[in-house]
């Protein structure tokens, strides 16, 4: 962590009330004379510190809370109790001096002006956002080179593809060079190509100007490239706070070991089989349990092992596996 | 949040941008351009439209002259006009930014909301075409009416008109505050209460007593859109408080609707939008 | 993982389609207006204001008119209680008067792309979805204006039992050239770009002003009346309510209504066969 918390969170906690509706005629009726309520919790008693400088991938399946987590932390929303500090401020008391210093971009919506060029939506964040002529015309010039927006700046935003407005949506974002950047599902949609370019840029940013960047994701691949650290929400809950690696070493997500043999499926004590795909037999195992000399030895024994591989699993696969685990439990 | 009044000295810069796209936006498609001008011109007077041809078969309705009524289509024109040129883009229309969950992209302009809801909207030339018709409508009535151009009659008319212009958007703004509690069904709302106060603010509402009389000058103030204002600035009424009564009319409504607003506005920061749609002009 | 076993989807059986007879056709239409109209009665308090916002606004009108016969003399020209039960009728049944799918909005979101996927006919779907609107709406507006016509002193009834039945048909008619308006407007639509809300207003202002939807054809001025009484305008609106308020030859505005159902009808369908194939890269 570096210098002072960009964003602190403090027991914060936020609840919806949810309508329920009927389905069937009696049921509409009986609703519409007495409605019925659910309450969701969507964050119970979070507690969050974010270092400037930081790169800080918020993932958790769907319905975890980190849309809102990320809306207390644009300004949009109030927590229902607990504290919500970042960049010195309230996000919803000082919010004029606070969003002047962010850059948010939602990936589901676009802040471009619908109807206008691109280049129309940064002329108007410069007044909006009274951004000094010349600052705008260097960060906008960086922003051109690195997100390419040259190509697409005279296009209406209604004519371009998801990844070209993605790209522009993230350069309107970062236009202010804010000090704190807000990235909720930002590679949603996009190509490999796309998405590469989107978070390499991150990267730049945050190495250039140490940038704080809270980003939110399904991508997890792609954030483990960009992000130092992972917070994982569930159920309103931080499930995890800590790096990657620290992740993957949580119980239940080991190493992955592939077998080739003649053609014989080893059975071993210490590892847990997988699957057999193209005549290679994949395990997983826990590394602080089982030796990866003894589980070779363990499987020379039963046949003639003709190839070794072993590998970190996927992130994707690590996450799954959390996941799977939380909605057992 | 503050009001924020130091941000007033940046309003004419907010404007100046707003020209600068509108006539960016005109200029890039003239011909499409030419038919949004075309269709505001004929499209908003005519929803008035039966009420002059009324007046005009049958010499005037009740108390009033057919120039009267002209000059009542005009006002109420001119009236939509400066809406459609000032406050475009869905800023009157706000329940739709709400229901949509689009109000979002309000909170993130590090500005005032007050200087956004002020600004954002003013698209003078693709919105204008309305204002002209008005204006030539009401200056055709004027020259048959044979109305005095003095002073006091241009100041009164200029702070009915005004005055006219903040009821029609702070009822709009008071009703669109349903779409804070009910996004899907108070989305429309806006559309619903301007089209209401439309279609019943051209009509001479003369004769019409008891409570629905009473009511449409105070909860659904349809009769301060045009038919109030032009009572007295025609001489339909020779009541000398006439004029001011609007004016007082407006600064009341507005009174109530700021902190209603502000009111939903607290519940929108604690509730956010659980749905978004991308439809629809967010602007 | 998916907590369900993969022979369990191999070892069923391929769906086969039942045969389509009329009534089970019917019946996913059947299902379509159901949740349409369970949608609109679903907005609870809010649909009730906007049923009173259209209740003031008959109110204004009904009101409006009594000042008219007051100051005038329109002996000749009509007569105030037939006026009254126009306006009255217009007001309750306006909805209808004015028959609108979601086709255009449809083709303008996207949505469409959803609907030609849907094994119905597309103008099928949008016309059951419309249906279904109107459900609540008969229910919560037009019944209860209707029966509140006493309290208002307007006689509701129509002007016979001839009147009455008529209006059925005329109704229907009406709703049929309302109907091929949305379509021509939505071919309009996409063969020019226009944006739907552009559509919506041409047709809300001339439907208010042209139709003899808020005035009777009688009092335009300059012989408007007489020469809108040939257009379809007039078939939409003016002619059922006349029927209904015995005004004029019913059979002779039943007569003209099927001729402009008849031409608007196969215009407009032939038109939107052709436009449907510009559809594909219309909607995104």
């Amino acid at each position: 962590m570096i210098g002072e918390p960009a964003v602190v969170l403090t027991g914060v906690w936020k609840s919806y009330r949810q309508r329920e509706r009927g389905s069937t005629p009696s049921e509409v009726l009986a609703r519409l004379v007495r409605p019925r309520f659910r309450t969701i919790d969507a964050l119970r008693g979070i507690d969050l510190t974010i270092g400037r400088g930081e790169v800080v991938a918020v993932a958790g399946p769907n319905g975890a809370g980190k849309s809102t987590a990320v809306k207390l932390l644009s300004g949009l929303l109030a927590p229902d109790r607990g504290t919500v500090r970042a960049l010195g401020c309230d996000p919803v008391r000082d919010r004029v001096r606070y969003v002047a210093r962010t850059g948010v971009c939602f990936g589901q919506r676009t802040e471009l002006w619908w109807d206008h060029p691109v280049a129309s939506s940064f002329d108007w964040k410069r007044v909006v956002w009274n951004i000094d002529r010349q600052d705008y015309a260097r960060s906008l010039a960086v922003l051109t080179e690195m997100l390419g927006l040259a190509d697409i700046w005279r296009t209406p935003a209604r004519e371009l593809s998801l990844g070209q407005k993605m790209r522009a949506d993230l350069a309107l974002a970062l236009l202010p060079e804010p000090e704190l950047v807000l990235l909720d599902e930002p590679t949603l949609g996009l190509d490999v190509l796309a998405k590469r370019q989107v978070l390499e840029f991150c990267r730049t940013i945050n190495e250039a100007r140490g940038v704080t960047i809270i980003v939110t994701s399904h991508d997890l691949t792609d954030l483990e490239a960009l992000a130092s650290r992972i917070v994982m929400v569930h159920k309103g809950e931080v499930a995890f706070d800590g790096p990657f690696s620290g992740l993957r070493a949580t119980p239940g997500t080991g190493r992955r070991l592939r077998l080739r043999t003649d053609g014989l499926r080893p059975v071993l004590s210490g590892a847990r089989f997988l699957e057999t795909r193209d005549g290679a037999h994949d395990y997983s195992y826990d590394p602080s349990v089982t030796s990866l000399p003894a589980l070779l030895a363990e499987a020379e024994a039963q046949t003639a092992v003709l190839d070794v591989e072993t590998h970190r699993p996927p992130i994707d696969d690590v996450i799954a596996g959390l996941y799977e685990r939380w909605r057992a439990t | 949040m503050g009001v924020g009044l130091s941000h007033l000295s940046r309003v004419p810069a907010r404007l100046a941008l707003g020209f600068r796209m509108d006539l960016a936006f005109v200029l890039r498609s003239p011909a499409l351009t030419i038919y949004y001008l075309a269709i505001d011109a004929l499209l908003i007077p005519a929803v008035g439209g039966a009420t002059f041809l009324l007046a005009e078969r049958l010499a005037g309705i009740g108390p009033w002259s057919d120039w009267q009524v002209l000059f009542l289509l005009g006002y109420a024109t001119t009236v939509e006009g400066i809406l459609s040129a000032a406050f475009t883009y869905n800023v009157s229309h706000i329940s739709r930014r709400i229901g949509r969950g689009q109000f979002d992209h309000l909170l993130v302009q590090p500005q005032p909301l007050w200087l956004t809801l002020v600004t954002e909207g003013f698209a003078p030339i693709s919105g204008g075409a309305a204002l002209v018709t008005g204006i030539s409508i009401m200056a055709w009535a004027w020259t048959g009416l044979g109305l005095p151009l003095t002073i006091p009659w241009i100041a009164a008319f200029t702070v009915n008109l005004v005055s006219s212009v903040c009821v029609v958007l702070s009822t709009m703004f008071l009703w669109s505050v349903v779409a804070f509690w009910a996004p899907v069904a108070g989305e429309e709302i806006s559309m619903n209460v301007h089209d209401a106060l439309g279609s019943l603010g051209t009509f001479p509402l003369d004769g019409i007593g008891g409570a629905i009389g009473v009511g449409l000058v105070t909860v659904f103030p349809a009769g301060l859109v045009a038919w109030m204002p032009v009572r007295a600035l025609v001489g339909v009424t020779t009541d000398p408080w006439g004029c001011l009564l609007t004016p007082a009319a407006a600064a009341l409504i507005f009174t109530i609707a700021v902190p209603t607003f502000a009111c939903g506005l607290r519940r929108y920061r604690q509730t956010g939008s659980s749905r978004y749609s991308t439809f629809g002009h967010r602007r | 993982m998916f907590g369900f076993k993969v022979e369990a989807l191999l070892d069923s059986p391929p769906l086969t389609p039942a045969p389509m007879g009329t009534m089970r056709s019917l019946h996913r239409y059947r299902e379509t207006v159901w949740l349409a109209s369970s949608g609109a009665a679903g907005e609870g308090f809010y649909t009730f204001l906007r049923y009173m916002i259209r209740f003031v606004r008959l109110l204004v009108l009904l009101a409006v008119w009594q000042v008219v016969f007051d100051s005038r003399d329109l002996a000749g020209v009509a007569v105030l209680g037939t006026v009254q039960t126009y306006t009255l009728v217009a007001g309750a049944f306006g909805t209808f008067l004015d028959a609108r799918t979601d086709l255009g909005e449809a083709i303008w979101d996207g949505r469409i792309a959803t609907w030609f996927v849907a094994p119905v006919p597309v103008l099928g779907h949008a016309i059951a979805v419309m249906i279904g609107r109107w459900v609540p709406v008969f229910g919560g507006f037009t019944v209860p204006v209707l029966l509140a016509a006493p309290l208002l002193g307007v006689d509701a009834r129509p002007a016979s039992l001839l009147a009455g039945m008529l209006f059925v048909p005329s109704l229907a008619c009406s709703v049929s050239i309302g109907l091929a308006a949305d379509l021509l407007l939505a071919s309009l639509m996409v063969a020019t770009g226009w944006s739907v809300w552009d559509m919506q207003r041409l047709r809300t202002a001339f439907g208010t002003l042209l139709t003899g939807a808020v005035i009777p054809l009688a009092f335009f001025p300059w012989g408007l009346g007489g020469a809108l009484a040939w257009t379809p305008l007039a078939a939409m609106a003016s002619a059922p309510l006349q029927i209904y308020t015995g005004d004029g030859n019913a059979w002779n505005l039943v007569a003209g209504q099927i001729v402009w159902v008849v031409l608007m009808g196969g215009a407009s369908l032939a038109i939107w066969s052709r436009m449907r194939e510009r559809l594909i890269g219309y909607g995104g």
